[in-house]
């Protein structure tokens, strides 16, 4: 599964389901892996968490992925701000600053050290799971019933 | 005598063999991690804090 599949469909259906309703946290960490654009793209996300919109960000990248090389190329990453009515001066300072490349890294490092090899990976109370949404809602509330 | 022993303990071998390799992951070698995780206060966190279950999603955008 692509990580859009994930950010666009279940992850959705989850924070709806169990983070909307009070039962579950979502965390999102980079595992920038794919190439110099994976980190410009994230690198971009925390640019735009600067003006409290991560989320929305994060979400605009994914329903603009087109796989193409240049997708997330540094003009585009800026385009996408602006569109979203971001202070396209500051961001594109924090990109072409690098402010947070040394966050992305991290982040990324911190996945491989824990065994993470392929994105999306994703947790439920430190269990991964993967599949169709109904794997997540099965872990999920076994979880849930567990922490009863 | 001697074969059916000899088969066991090369049973046992591939058993402990077939765990040590599949050692706390699945096909694509990520190991649980501890449920009680903390992240940095910079991580992006969506939801109850102390919500009874963490959802953790390691992600490439590109």
């Amino acid at each position: 599964m692509h990580c859009r599949n994930f950010a666009l469909g279940i992850g959705r259906q989850i924070i709806q389901d169990y983070v909307e309703t009070g039962n579950a946290r979502f965390v999102y960490r980079h595992f920038a892996i794919l190439g110099e654009e994976s980190v410009w793209a994230a690198e971009a996300t925390e640019c735009a968490d600067e003006q409290g919109r991560f989320w929305d960000y994060h979400d605009t990248l994914f329903e603009n992925w087109t796989g193409t090389e240049g997708n997330f190329a540094f003009s585009n990453l800026v385009n996408f701000a602006a569109n979203m009515g971001l202070d396209a001066d500051r961001f594109s300072d924090c990109l072409t600053n690098r402010d947070y490349l040394d966050r992305v890294r991290g982040d990324s490092q911190y996945a491989a050290d824990i065994g993470v090899t392929s994105t999306p990976s994703v947790f439920v109370n430190g269990e991964r799971v993967s599949g169709e949404y109904e794997n997540f809602r099965q872990a999920i509330e076994e979880a849930l019933a567990a922490a009863q | 005598m001697l074969g059916v022993g000899a088969v066991a303990v090369v049973g046992a071998i591939a058993v402990i063999a077939f765990a040590a390799l599949n050692q706390g992951g699945d096909s694509n070698g990520a190991a649980p991690i501890a449920s009680d995780e903390t992240f940095p206060e910079y991580a992006h966190i969506l939801g109850d804090p102390d919500a009874p279950v963490t959802v953790v999603e390691y992600s490439d955008i590109k």
